[in-house]
């Protein structure tokens, strides 16, 4: 070894850390080499001077520790507890989630929140952009039960709870109401929800004067080309507006033309015999039975529940929700919102001029068509569905009308009782499933007919 | 610690007195300040109290005891940076003269700042070298560092505490 590699030993061999051999041969040099010997000096000095540097001892307070030990375990016994509750809290969490298929997401800036199925709760994290941006194909529906929540777009503009259940109006564009435009643009739309069930919707005025206007469109269960909707076409005179423009009847323009020719009021009584015979509707829903309404034309509603009736027509003098009974009106349609129970409201008298008000019923012998659509998700109105009710309803019917029945509630199939009844007491009854079509608005659809002879049910034509 | 282990409770109590000198000396010369060291102390022996009861004898006690103190002393050497002189209170060999307590007051202090000096691996071996009586082996377990590392962090410290010394005025003769 030369004399760096012994001085790199020489602290050890100071230290007694070398073997035998090695300390033998670092003494050996170490002899008879002066630099080195003089670096062993030096660091065996350095060792007895270190043991100079004593450090003062301290005592522990075996008193104190045995209570700060007691602390620590407490705090934690205590921090495991909470480790344990927010375990549970969290493993509920999930297990809830799991079992109430909890759906959290996000789109379109908004959050939104879904569970076990029910139609989702829209949080807006920024106002919403408008519904119209790249919806998919348009397509039947299989069912007139709400898809509003397979619709991440779609958002609420009126949530409401009456006495008569929870109401919403939405807008937006689950995929199979979308009318698609000519140039691949979409319409806007909105529709209203009684619980879960669709009772009707009113496509938006287009902002773009270029794009098709399809406001006046009767959609879902009341299309044009539906059951009922080809019955309203059997009392169209004019044959007009059933194809091309889906919005308009050219015959329309018999308001202006009559006020003029007529001088309003003395020769008003022969404009009305002039115009469509009067039809009725129980169940105002979007009022989409108002859009086959014509000058003149006498069009009632019977409507139980004013939340209802103001979103068509608000009281405050608000825009409305839907737009199909203050349209109508704008042609100049007799239209009227007779408020209350339906069973009651046509068994009162009739007092022309009065309509709309408390004292004031149906007129007998007097509407062409009435349709029943006051069959919400949840309830069945079952005084509307008694041979009292039937008869009640024939004797408001002019010569030749008939009853439309809208089967709509998802638990109780109507077409056997009424079936039962009808088959019972000698009237006649048709039943019409209609499955929709790729037509904007036009869904599947299941509708009773009901008259009191058969020769009536001619008007109605077979899907 | 076996017997506190195994029940007796006054075994705690032995064991810190038998320990409790040679890690608050050990952290005396880690660490420095003496307000320091007797906290570090206290919590030295509350970390064994506590990790008693699963502590298996794979190595030598007190090799599982000054990791527990030096692991405490580099924590607290992390929040007080840079190294801090040791505290140099203790009383000296009361069989020396006054001369020779004064001289042997002053290297205790020229020592504290030469050892302050060295890099914490440096010191830390140097410790546990010569005023531990540690082996090699023993420090390799204890430090997670091969013993031929250690080997040579030892010389070298050895090498430059003489060379600190010798910046600080220190000659051979001064040793009482």
């Amino acid at each position: 070894m030369d004399c760096t590699a012994i001085r790199d030993l020489v602290p050890l061999y100071i230290y007694g850390d070398l073997s035998a051999a090695q300390a033998a041969e670092l003494k050996q040099h170490v002899d008879q080499c002066a630099p080195c010997c003089a670096e062993l000096a030096a660091l065996e000095q350095v060792r007895q001077a270190l043991a100079a540097a004593a450090a003062p001892a301290t005592v522990v307070n075996i008193p104190q520790l045995y209570q700060q030990a007691a602390r620590h375990e407490q705090s934690r016994v205590r921090r495991w507890r909470r480790v344990a509750v927010a375990g549970l809290a969290l493993a509920a969490a999930v297990l809830l989630a799991f079992v109430m298929h909890l759906e959290i997401r996000f789109a379109d800036q908004q959050m939104i929140v879904s569970w076990a199925g029910a139609a989702p709760d829209v949080i807006h994290t920024k106002p919403p952009k408008p519904v119209s941006v790249k919806p998919p194909a348009h397509a039947p529906d299989k069912s007139r039960e709400s898809k509003d929540d397979a619709d991440p777009r779609a958002h609420l503009l009126l949530p409401q709870r009456s006495y008569f259940g929870i109401l919403r109006v939405q807008e937006g564009a689950a995929p199979y109401l979308v009318a698609k435009g000519e140039d691949g643009s979409h319409h806007r739309y909105t529709y209203l929800l009684h619980g879960t069930t669709l009772h009707g919707m009113q496509f938006l005025k287009p902002d773009d004067p270029t794009q098709p206007d399809l406001s006046r469109v009767a959609t879902v269960y009341y299309h044009r080309h539906g059951p009922v909707g080809l019955v309203m076409e059997k009392y169209n005179w004019f044959g007009d507006g059933a194809k091309g423009n889906e919005n308009a009847y050219h015959s329309d323009a018999r308001l202006p033309a009559a006020l003029v020719a007529t001088c309003n009021q003395p020769c008003s009584a022969l404009v009305v015999l002039w115009s469509e015979p009067p039809y009725a509707t129980i169940g105002l829903g979007a009022g989409n039975m108002a859009s086959y309404g014509r000058p003149f034309q006498h069009v009632h509603y019977y409507e139980i529940d004013e939340a209802v009736r103001s979103m068509s027509l608000p009281a405050d003098g608000k825009e409305p929700y839907f737009y199909h009974v203050k349209d109508a009106l704008k042609r100049g349609s007799n239209v009227q919102i007779l408020m209350g129970d339906a069973r009651q409201n046509l068994a009162k008298p009739w007092r022309a001029g009065e309509a709309g008000k408390e004292s004031a019923g149906g007129p007998d012998q007097f509407y062409s068509v009435i349709v029943v659509d006051a069959f919400s998700t949840d309830a069945v109105p079952l005084h509307l569905l008694t041979l009292e009710s039937f008869e009640l309803l024939f004797k408001k019917l002019a010569p030749g009308g008939i009853v439309a029945i809208a089967n709509v509630n998802p638990n109780l199939n109507l077409a056997p009782l009424i079936g039962d009844l009808a088959a019972k007491h000698g009237f006649a009854w048709k039943r019409v499933k209609d499955k929709g079509s790729h037509e904007p608005g036009h869904t599947a659809s299941d509708w009773i007919f009901v008259a009191p002879k058969a020769d009536n049910l001619k008007v109605v034509k077979d899907k | 610690m076996r017997r506190w282990q195994e029940g007796d409770a006054m075994a705690f109590e032995v064991l810190v007195r038998r320990w409790q000198a040679p890690v608050s000396r050990f952290l005396h010369r880690l660490v420095g300040a003496a307000d320091v060291v007797q906290d570090l102390c206290q919590e030295v022996f509350l970390r064994v109290y506590l990790a008693g009861p699963r502590y298996r004898a794979t190595a030598a006690f007190s090799t599982w005891l000054f990791q527990i103190a030096l692991n405490l002393a580099r924590d607290a050497a992390r929040r007080r940076p840079g190294p801090q002189p040791l505290d140099r209170n203790d009383a000296p060999d009361p069989g020396l003269s006054v001369e020779g307590a004064f001289a042997h007051k002053e290297l205790a202090q020229v020592l504290a700042e030469a050892q302050a000096q060295l890099p914490a691996p440096l010191r830390e071996v140097l410790i546990l070298r010569h005023y531990e009586n540690m082996n090699f082996e023993d420090m390799a377990q204890l430090l997670g560092v091969p013993a031929s590392t250690l080997k040579s962090r030892f010389a070298a410290a050895l090498t430059r505490l003489r060379g600190h010394l010798r910046q600080l005025g220190w000659s051979p003769q001064e040793i009482v």
